[in-house]
């Protein structure tokens, strides 16, 4: 009943006109800044924060939630379009949206991508209804040593995305790892790797790593192929046949509810839950699917799960925040910044001292994933026709919003050379088998990683014992080495049984 | 992309990127210890960078092998059509001009030659269509960015 009473409390709020019209700022605004390469949910969150200050608390937080989950969803769009992923998130869903669009079933892939979204939106937000408070607990069993573990975890699984074989994606995470190594030392402070760049003393910006690495390597690679890019296959000429067909619904369904259920509870982690739920999800799509060989060439159970996975965990975030007071990223962080500055602490007492704020903001998050969807979806076959405009166009004009994506970011034109020097990398990567995919997800995880390590080191005086001593970084370490090992062991079992493979096994099998 | 001899041929792409990698992990490694691996009882700040170096050294050496002892991938079907160097040449000569132009010439002036230098000769778009793309674009980029979200982007001379 006090579940009832809470929920009415907050469609009482969420739903004045007021309130509504904050929300539909928020998500147009989200959808809008996702769509932009390189300008995140965070550095618009930061730039609005000052509009806010006069607002009333519940309205301004209602708008920049909906800034958050409209940039979730809109970073999928030029991921999936033109292979630009905006969010470490969105990484993934270049894999196979891209390949679905360049099949013609680019208004499959955002279906697919808008309806995960908004399932995922809606049961995550009811997730944060029934079990909000309770969960966030889970989030303080969490050490250094069990966010360490976690992230090993990630970057094992991180090796089964790769469309290379397993040395070339453990090549790739590692080298991942040592980049975001550059800059200030996170606890001692001193430089590393700066080459005495000023520009890189905070490091390298992930934006400018994935714009590179995918959108302008891309870009590259197809104005080398000899009569330019090859044509679409079946483009779409009604809104019918661009939304995702009976057989691609019935692939998706599944990885959907997975998708959200792994979202929904990796979201709850502070640091990389998001990421490592996308990534996780797709994953478990591939080893479940009867055809994973079609996997990176556009199976639309490898855009739905992990943009549910991620969706889930953009609502699921809010949890530790409201309930605990622990921003569970970045933007959770500027949020947290926005709070205090309107004198509200969020944490435990703010389900007693502000009742009205934690659920209006609650009932908001499923009025703003309907306002998504009515927003987008007549939108797909818009996103669509941009892919009829011409490649010799559109490639031009990609540069130049990822250009100014990357100048955007810290108003450097360090950072726009930076780009368009990764983006020549990844295009000689092509060359030499390597796919980027695990370098970026093991940059976005290597920041995670390297503090949780030293803390845990500090807490543990310097013995790494403290990582097998706790249960819960045990037992996750223990699943990061079955899940490394079990392709080698697949592989001499195979061997043994008179298959015979040459080389390294491929993980992305 | 292969070479080798008889019956067995060598990705030569992957030596490539397996041996400069290799370069730059053994540079990441000696420069970690020079940051200092160990601080009485915590680790120092050289200590993980240079676990990372390490690992990426280990896995290029592992790609290397990999690289020889593997099969190259079989030749393509467009395999006779070399790439259209011209083509990139024309495009990395427009993305070195953002790069170097950038602020001292100004958003505007770049933005327009970069634009028209890769429509004009990288794509060989008539006049007509070259000079409207780079209109519209460069007034949409003016009008979203700079008015709507506040953005400002580098003046250079026009300033």
């Amino acid at each position: 009943m006090d579940i009832l009473a809470n929920v009415a409390l907050g469609f009482g709020i969420a739903l004045t006109p007021d309130n509504l019209l904050f929300c539909l700022i928020g998500v147009a605004l989200g959808t809008a800044i996702g769509v932009l390469p390189g300008l995140g949910p965070t550095a618009t969150i930061a730039l609005l924060l000052p509009i806010t200050y006069r607002m009333d608390a519940v309205s301004s937080l209602i708008m920049l939630s909906g800034i958050y989950y409209g940039a979730m969803y809109g970073g999928s769009i030029t991921s999936i379009l033109v292979k630009v992923p905006g969010e470490g998130a969105s990484v993934i869903t270049c894999i196979d949206g891209y390949a679905m669009a360049r099949k013609g079933r680019a208004g499959a892939a955002l279906g697919l991508s808008a309806f995960g979204s908004f399932i995922a939106g809606v049961v995550g937000t009811v997730g944060v209804f029934l079990l909000g408070p309770a969960l966030a607990r889970v989030a303080l069993a969490f050490g250094p040593a069990e966010y360490a573990a976690l992230v090993v975890v990630g970057l094992v699984l991180v090796t089964y995305v790769a469309q290379s074989s397993m040395t070339g994606a453990l090549l790739m995470v590692a080298l991942g790892l040592l980049l975001a190594t550059v800059g200030v030392d996170p606890i001692y402070g001193s430089e590393r790797y700066t080459l005495g760049q000023l520009d890189l003393f905070d490091g390298i910006q992930m934006p400018i790593l994935a714009m590179g690495l995918f959108g302008v390597a891309e870009l590259l690679a197809v104005a080398a192929q000899r009569g330019g890019p090859p044509p679409l296959i079946a483009s779409p000429r009604s809104t019918r046949e661009m939304l995702p067909s009976r057989e691609e619904w019935s692939q998706s369904t599944g990885a959907i509810a997975r998708g959200t259920g792994l979202g929904f509870f990796l979201g709850l982690l502070p640091g990389g839950g998001a990421l490592i739920a996308s990534f996780a999800s797709y994953v478990i799509e591939k080893r479940l699917s009867k055809h994973p060989e079609e996997f990176g060439r556009g199976a639309p159970a490898g855009v739905a799960g992990p943009e549910s996975a991620n969706n889930a965990a953009a609502q699921a975030a809010f949890i530790p925040l409201l309930s605990l007071g622990i921003p569970a990223n970045v933007v959770m962080g500027v949020m947290m910044g926005g709070l205090l500055i309107q004198g509200i602490q969020p944490g435990p007492r703010l389900l007693e001292t502000r009742p009205d704020l934690y659920w209006a903001v609650v009932c908001s998050m499923l009025i703003g994933n309907v306002m998504l969807i009515i927003l987008n979806v007549p939108l797909i076959s818009i996103f669509v026709r941009l892919l009829r405009i011409p490649f010799g166009v559109l490639s031009p004009l990609i540069i130049v919003f990822c250009v100014v994506g990357a100048y955007s970011l810290r108003n450097s034109a360090f950072d726009v050379g930076l780009m368009l020097v990764f983006g020549v990398v990844g295009w000689l990567m092509r060359a030499a088998r390597l796919d980027p995919a695990p370098l970026i997800l093991a940059f976005v995880l290597g920041d995670i990683l390297e503090r949780s390590v030293r803390q845990a080191l500090l807490v543990g005086l310097g013995s790494p014992m403290i990582f097998v001593t706790r249960p819960i970084s045990a037992a996750l370490l223990t699943l990061a080495a079955l899940l490394l090992l079990w392709p080698a062991a697949r592989w001499c079992l195979a061997r043994r049984s008179g298959k015979r493979r040459t080389g390294l096994p491929d993980l992305a099998e | 992309m292969s070479g080798g001899a008889a019956g067995r041929r060598v990705h030569a792409g992957s030596l490539t990127a397996a041996i400069v990698l290799g370069a730059l992990a053994a540079w990441a490694c000696a420069e970690a210890v020079g940051y200092g691996l160990w601080r009485g009882r915590s680790p120092g700040e050289g200590l993980y960078p240079f676990i990372a170096a390490a690992a990426v050294a280990t896995m290029a050496l592992a790609f290397a092998v990999q690289a020889v002892t593997d099969p190259a991938d079989p030749p393509r079907e467009d395999a006779d059509a070399p790439p259209a160097w011209a083509k990139v040449a024309v495009y990395l000569a427009g993305l070195l001009a953002f790069g170097l132009a950038l602020e001292p010439l100004g958003w505007l002036p770049v933005t327009a030659g970069v634009l028209l230098l890769i429509l004009k000769v990288a794509e060989r778009l008539p006049w007509s269509v070259s000079l409207g793309v780079v209109a519209a674009t460069v007034a949409a980029t003016h009008v979203v960015f700079e008015r709507l979200l506040g953005l400002p982007l580098p003046r250079g001379v026009l300033s």
